[in-house]
């Protein structure tokens, strides 16, 4: 209040003599020279096509339209923000899809590397180096018999020699004995250490594994699992190995060009306590007499197989302290399971 | 019966080698063992006899051994002895002119009757040797001038087509003819003609 009554005051004793007739000697000078200075219409300049770096210094112009910057710089960095959002993301996407494609040749070549293991180098180098490891020694065996034998015909017979031929025998006797202990120690040398599992995981893993395969083949898999989760005290990777091998059979046992084209995993709590796994196939059944014996080593139907993977689940499965069954499935082909006891769900 | 023949036994597994060894000793053949293809390669066998080869060993193995030797026309016949043959690794060595491919343990007939074979090979591919030998001595007896007119009479050509080539009379062909079958006692051209085609 108090300012705005100086200010008057200050007003009035400024216009006072000018009112009163006395001569102003000058303007203020910036004022005389706003005055002065050209002031055009930029819309007229627009009009007539003048260009503007024609007019005088010190124009002004006014009425100038604003730019599309100055007018829309909210939405246009808005947009560019989109833009780069988008950008952003598209390449986000394209990583993930290439991490995904390399996950996926990662567990294919996994798959393949685990199935290889099994059929390859346990059965088919195995094969060879059993036959030479005994093939040596029995060859020797064989041709020290055949020499024994003409020198007890020579007249007189040769004794001593034919002594020292069976010394001969004997050690290479050893040596085949040898190699067959070795075997046995490959074979028993699969101590399991037991994990506490969670089993949807470890299906969920091992389906993934196998739809590689699954997919070459047109075959689902599908998986049946009991709502609550699930955990056993197992091998985790021979857990993995016994499923890998049930899959790669299921998936074997259909036949080409099959309308039916299914595979079930399955792991569900029985009333009796366990939990019972299980792969099942749509495939062609395994006969009632065969059962027994393919879970047998080298025992196989496939025209390349081995007779190996199904050994090896009955090995792991018993080192378990479980059984494998088998049964025909629901789904008209076979289905191998075995029950682990239940470790709870844990808190 | 087998005293120049030699059978040479190339194996890394001294046992086998010792076995084989005695029990071929045994049935009269001579032997000559080697613990690998360098120990084989040192010192070559040069007389009459044939090779029994492991196939799996340490350095060189048995199928480039093989090789090596196959690249030679005077080397020993060879039987191959596995004990994991497979039937491309056999087929190989047939086809590289192996005389048999045996798989451990082998049975002595089988053994025997392959080590006949191959040596017996070895025999024959000796004698066809020394016969080309000798005929190329005998040859080798001819004046050029008979050599020339020799050339002529195995292409079938007949004394008066010789003489009109070489511009002489057809009684000096004749006489050349009669010093060549003389030379090497023969009498027919068929039996010239027969001489040289094993040449």
């Amino acid at each position: 209040m108090t300012d705005i009554r100086a200010f008057g005051a200050a007003i009035g004793v400024r216009l006072g003599p000018i009112l009163r007739g006395a001569r102003v000697e000058k303007a203020a000078p910036d004022a005389a020279q706003s005055w002065s200075a050209p002031v055009v219409d930029w819309r007229a300049l627009r009009r007539f096509g003048i260009d503007e770096g024609r007019l005088a210094p010190g124009t002004e112009v006014r009425f100038r339209a604003p730019s599309a910057w100055a007018e829309h710089r909210a939405a246009i960095l808005g947009i560019a923000a989109a833009f780069a959002v988008l950008l952003l993301l598209i390449a986000r996407l394209l990583q993930e899809r290439r991490r995904r494609l390399r996950a996926e040749a990662e567990s294919n070549a996994r798959m393949t590397e685990l199935a290889r293991a099994n059929r390859i180098s346990t059965a088919g180098e195995l094969a060879a180096a059993i036959a030479h490891d005994l093939g040596q020694p029995l060859a020797a065996i064989d041709a020290n018999v055949d020499s024994v034998a003409l020198l007890l015909q020579a007249d007189p017979p040769r004794v001593d020699e034919a002594l020292a031929a069976l010394a001969d025998v004997r050690r290479d006797d050893q040596r085949a004995v040898d190699v067959i202990a070795r075997l046995r120690s490959l074979f028993r040398n699969a101590e399991p250490h037991p994990d506490t599992l969670w089993l949807d995981r470890l299906v969920g893993d091992v389906v993934g594994m196998a739809s590689g395969a699954a997919g070459r083949k047109g075959v689902q898999i599908e998986t049946d699992l009991d709502p609550r989760p699930m955990r056993v005290r197992a091998d985790a990777v021979q857990l993995q190995q016994v499923f890998i091998n049930l899959l790669i059979n299921a998936l074997d046992a259909i036949p080409e060009g099959a309308a039916q084209r299914k595979v079930v995993v399955s792991a569900r709590r029985l009333a009796a306590g366990g939990i019972r796994l299980g792969v099942a196939d749509s495939g062609t059944g395994i006969a009632e007499s065969e059962r027994a014996r393919v879970l047998e080593p080298f025992y196989t139907t496939k025209a390349n197989g081995t007779g190996v993977g199904l050994a090896i689940v009955r090995r792991i499965v018993e080192s378990h302290g479980a059984q494998v069954e088998i049964s025909r499935s629901r789904l008209g082909g076979a289905e191998l399971s075995f029950v682990l006891p239940d470790a709870g769900a844990g808190t | 019966v087998r005293e120049d023949a030699t059978v040479h036994l190339v194996d890394d597994d001294a046992s086998l080698r010792a076995a084989l060894a005695r029990l071929l000793t045994l049935l009269g053949y001579q032997v000559v063992v080697h613990e690998d293809a360098a120990a084989f390669l040192a010192a070559p066998p040069r007389g009459p006899g044939c090779i029994l080869l492991d196939v799996k060993m340490p350095g060189l193995d048995g199928m480039a051994l093989h090789e090596r030797l196959a690249a030679d026309p005077e080397s020993l016949p060879v039987v191959f002895l596995s004990a994991h043959g497979d039937i491309p690794m056999s087929v190989r060595a047939i086809k590289r002119g192996a005389e048999d491919f045996l798989a451990k343990p082998v049975k002595r007939e089988l053994l025997v009757e392959a080590i006949e074979r191959a040596l017996a090979r070895d025999r024959g591919a000796r004698e066809a040797a020394a016969l080309r030998f000798a005929r190329r001595a005998k040859l080798a007896t001819l004046t050029p001038r008979e050599a020339e007119v020799l050339g002529h009479v195995v292409k079938g050509r007949r004394n008066k087509q010789i003489a009109a080539d070489l511009g002489t009379t057809e009684r000096t062909i004749k006489a050349h003819r009669a010093a060549i079958a003389a030379k090497l006692g023969l009498r027919s051209v068929a039996e010239i003609v027969t001489f040289c085609a094993g040449l």
